[in-house]
């Protein structure tokens, strides 16, 4: 790091980083712990720094306090300093300071306010005052940065997300910055639009024209661009930065302990060393792992565990020939037939706007099959009572926000309990119980909107579970999770199964799809594209693709091996991986 | 849903600077709220009804569409003017229409006439306006025609990005509710109880989207620089002065007709020949 006297000691246009953060302490007004505790850090020209750490730790406060935002048009106290490109924060005024970062923010909903590609552009420029002559040149340049020069007319509200975010990303390129600041660009994207925009983000690295922060938690895409890791701890301090195998070799259990996650084959790195397999160096990359594992692959157990045909069970849910039409016209399913058997995990992955959400309701009854289309344990849905559904079947919705009825944690959880008519006793004693198991205990009397991002999913998840429904419908529960949270979720739907209750998953998270799921459904424009074992489909890319997925890094990594090795089966989980390798008991 | 009525083509109103035929509703109200009958608004409405036809390439059938609404307000309207319409004549009025306890009087008839007539020219050229106009055209040109604010303007087009995202929203969290065990349907209490419940999430996140976009419209330096440029600039065309000139010739051809034939002696309802005697 470089020490303040040496900054400030001449040859500055040279030496001066891009990017020097001394003593910068944050505090909102009404806060009584700060957002950011003295951090200090320097990032030099044409870096791709990756900043770490867990939720509600200052990352997207120090992304405005790179361009200024902090403190100069959002009020809060900032002490310590900020130079961008020679610029400081404090003082600089905020459009030359836009001209030197430009920060992407993660939703694609809320940060465009024209209506097409083109304007949206420039629409940056005209805040600073470029001469109308030159910005079809400079939206030109900017969009073909990112891909999208194709679409440069269309309009904005019919382009997919992951487009609206390479979108963004032209509109800060249009204004030629040198730092661009990306906070958490493809949290509301799925693989492949993220896939996608990381391919942008490694072709700005290449030009070798800008230096780049990206605050992330989809790392394995991201790794090979990746120069330096800032990780942070709670509390808004700065707690290592490094090279980024230095960093995840050296600070394993603080990862562990906030929950951050990492490149999944470095985390399987970690397994395998824990069950003597040491693996050095630590891979960050699949092609990494490749290399890394190639020595073991003469020992690896081909004795391949046996896949235990599950008992005949009747089907939990069961849908025949289901069509559904929306009043404006869309067909969003067309002849779905499916058997989910109880005590299963079944998986239903497929692209946005494919269907997946329409038939999960099907089988809840929010939306009404025709009857006769869909069957609950064994009965038709018409059969059951509007009061007697929510006995047995459960949804947690993708926005827990969306879910919540009351105004405190403790009786979100005793809703379901009491519609049921069940004694205050018994509820109090259920409801205490799913409290203290999922960290909320201290949070009962508080209102569920008060809670931050992690707490609300675990609070629609207990309100669900506390319910110990037959059939459990979740959309997307992993989404914006942090590991620990995402790991405490899946163990206790596990617990579910194993007790003979039914989940059904609606996901893009293809990792959740290969360690918890035995089944999985592919819609795909309102058709079952796929159906059947999870090992089928991670093993074919072109199905994966058409569901707009990419094989996650250890499926990549299992396919790499089976070509080295004959007979080897695809490996795609961390337990896989621990049993071939002769490392598991 | 998130244009109105808009309607996306390519055309000589479509091209009109959106101050420009938002302008002409001002003098159209005028002139038909100080001239009582039936001719003039007929006329009026002709005037606008042909200019969407043809110089704004709006097929018949999506203005048949866009009029619809009109029709059960201006069926309502001519009933009850006519019903309760009292006149000031000392004679008792020539009956058009016997019901048994209301009589329809021929004066009260023509003047029901005129007033749904009004209302329907000034309809219709509220239609100009919005059939042709993308409203992120019309706060455009209030920025750079009218001086409004930049960060009220564009301020006001990021909030009505999120007018569709609403109606999704609104419909999950319906579903959401539903799939709980909240009781459809009920007391009297119930069912404002129930919007509550649907209002709370929708504002929670209303402001927080309200407060992203603030943020982000701030981080590309929105009002930064004193003078802003335009990439699109809205400007006053000689076209714009055509289509004004062509209806300020037309008003004038009206109303000038209606006096020179002395139009509204004869048809003023209040009792205009009344007075004169």
């Amino acid at each position: 790091m470089l020490s303040p006297s040496l900054a400030s000691a001449g040859r500055r246009s040279s030496l001066e980083p891009a990017v020097l953060v001394e003593g910068l302490t944050v505090k909102y007004p009404g806060r009584k712990c700060p957002a950011l505790e003295e951090v200090s850090f320097s990032i030099q020209p044409g870096e791709l720094a990756l900043v770490l750490g867990p939720s509600g730790c200052g990352k997207s406060t120090l992304a405005l306090c790179l361009n200024g935002v902090i403190p100069q048009a959002i009020g809060a106290m900032m002490d310590g300093q900020v130079r961008v490109a020679g610029l400081d924060t404090r003082h600089a005024p905020l459009n030359r300071l836009s001209e030197k970062v430009g920060v992407v923010f993660q939703d694609p909903e809320s940060q465009f306010c024209l209506l097409t590609v083109e304007e949206e552009i420039a629409f940056g420029l005209e805040n600073l005052g470029i001469p109308p002559g030159e910005m079809p040149g400079r939206i030109a340049a900017a969009l073909e940065l990112v891909g999208l020069s194709e679409l440069r007319d269309r309009r904005i509200d019919r382009l997919s997300g992951g487009q609206k975010q390479r979108l963004a990303l032209a509109c800060v390129l249009a204004m030629e910055p040198q730092v661009l600041v990306l906070d958490e660009p493809t949290a509301h994207l799925d693989p492949q639009a993220a896939a996608e925009f990381f391919s942008a983000v490694a072709h700005l690295k290449a030009t070798g024209q800008h230096t780049i922060i990206v605050i992330e938690h989809r790392l394995d895409d991201l790794m090979p661009l990746v120069d330096r890791v800032l990780l942070f701890g709670p509390g808004g301090r700065l707690l290592a930065e490094g090279p980024p195998r230095a960093v995840f070799a050296t600070y394993r259990q603080d990862l562990d302990r906030s929950g951050i996650w990492i490149p999944q084959v470095t985390e399987l790195a970690y397994r395998l060393a824990e069950a003597g397999v040491e693996i050095d160096p630590l891979p960050l990359t699949v092609e990494e792992a490749a290399e890394a594992l190639e020595p073991y692959l003469g020992r690896v157990c081909l004795r391949w565990p046996p896949i235990v045909d599950p008992p005949e069970r009747q089907p939990a849910t069961e849908v025949r020939r289901l069509s559904y039409r929306f009043p404006s016209g869309f067909q969003a399913l067309r002849e779905v037939s499916l058997a989910i058997p109880e005590g299963s995990f079944f998986a239903l992955v497929g692209p946005n706007g494919a269907g997946k959400s329409t038939l999960a309701l099907h089988l809840v009854g929010v939306l009404e099959p025709p009857p006769g289309a869909v069957r609950l344990l064994g009965r038709p849905l018409g059969a059951y009572t509007r009061q007697g559904l929510p006995h047995l079947v459960s949804y947690v919705f993708q926005n827990p926000e969306h879910q919540f009825l009351t105004g405190t944690v403790y009786d979100e959880v005793a809703f379901g309990l009491r519609v049921q008519g069940l004694a205050e006793r018994e509820v109090e004693a259920r409801v205490s119980a799913i409290l203290e198991e999922f960290g909320l205990a201290s949070l009962a009397p508080a209102h569920p909107f008060t809670l931050s991002q992690g707490e609300k999913r675990r609070l629609s998840v207990a309100t669900a579970l506390v319910l110990r429904p037959r059939l459990l419908i979740l959309d997307e529960p992993t989404f914006g999770q942090d590991r620990r949270t995402t790991a405490l979720i899946m163990g206790r739907l596990r617990e579910l199964v194993r007790g003979g209750g039914t989940v059904v998953a609606i996901t893009h998270d293809l990792r959740l799809v290969a360690e918890e799921a035995s089944a999985a459904g592919v819609l795909v424009a309102g058709q079952l594209a796929f159906l059947g074992p999870v090992a089928a489909l991670l093993g074919s890319t072109s199905l994966l693709r058409r569901a707009g997925l990419v094989p996650p890094p250890l499926v990549r990594l299992g396919q790499r091996l089976a070509e080295q090795r004959d007979g080897l089966p695809l490996l795609s989980t961390i337990e896989h991986y621990l049993a071939a390798l002769g490392a598991g008991r | 849903m998130s244009q109105g009525i808009y309607m996306e083509t390519s055309s000589y109103l479509h091209r009109l600077n959106p101050v420009t035929k938002f302008v002409l509703v001002i003098p159209t109200t005028l002139i038909l709220t100080l001239v009582v009958d039936i001719a003039v608004p007929a006329l009026f409405s002709l005037f606008f009804l042909l200019a969407l036809l043809v110089l704004g390439r709006i097929p018949p059938s999506r203005l048949a569409r866009a009029l619809l609404p009109f029709l059960p307000a201006g069926i309502g309207l001519l009933w009850t003017t006519a019903a309760f319409y009292q006149t000031r004549m000392a004679e008792a009025p020539a009956v058009a229409l016997d019901l048994g306890p209301l009589q329809l009087t021929r004066a009260g008839i023509i003047y029901a006439v005129s007033i749904v007539l009004r209302v329907l020219a000034i309809y219709t050229s509220s239609l100009l306006f919005l059939l042709t106009t993308h409203p992120t055209d019309f706060i455009l040109a209030l920025v750079q025609q009218c001086r409004l604010p930049v960060r009220l303007g564009y301020g006001v087009m990021a909030a009505y990005r999120f007018v569709p995202l609403l109606s999704t929203e609104l419909a999950q969290i319906r579903a959401a509710h539903r799939v709980r065990g909240v009781p459809e349907g009920g007391g009297a209490l119930a069912a404002p109880r129930r919007l509550l419940g649907y209002a709370i999430p929708l504002l929670a996140s209303g402001i927080r989207r309200a407060q992203q976009v603030a943020v982000a419209m701030d981080a590309r330096a929105l009002g930064a620089q004193r003078r802003r440029t335009f990439y699109r600039h809205l400007r006053f065309s000689g076209s714009d002065l055509a289509f004004l000139l062509a209806y300020a010739v037309f008003a004038v051809v009206v109303l000038s007709l209606l006096v020179w034939m002395g139009l509204p002696a004869r048809l003023d309802p209040f009792g205009g020949p009344a007075m004169r005697r």
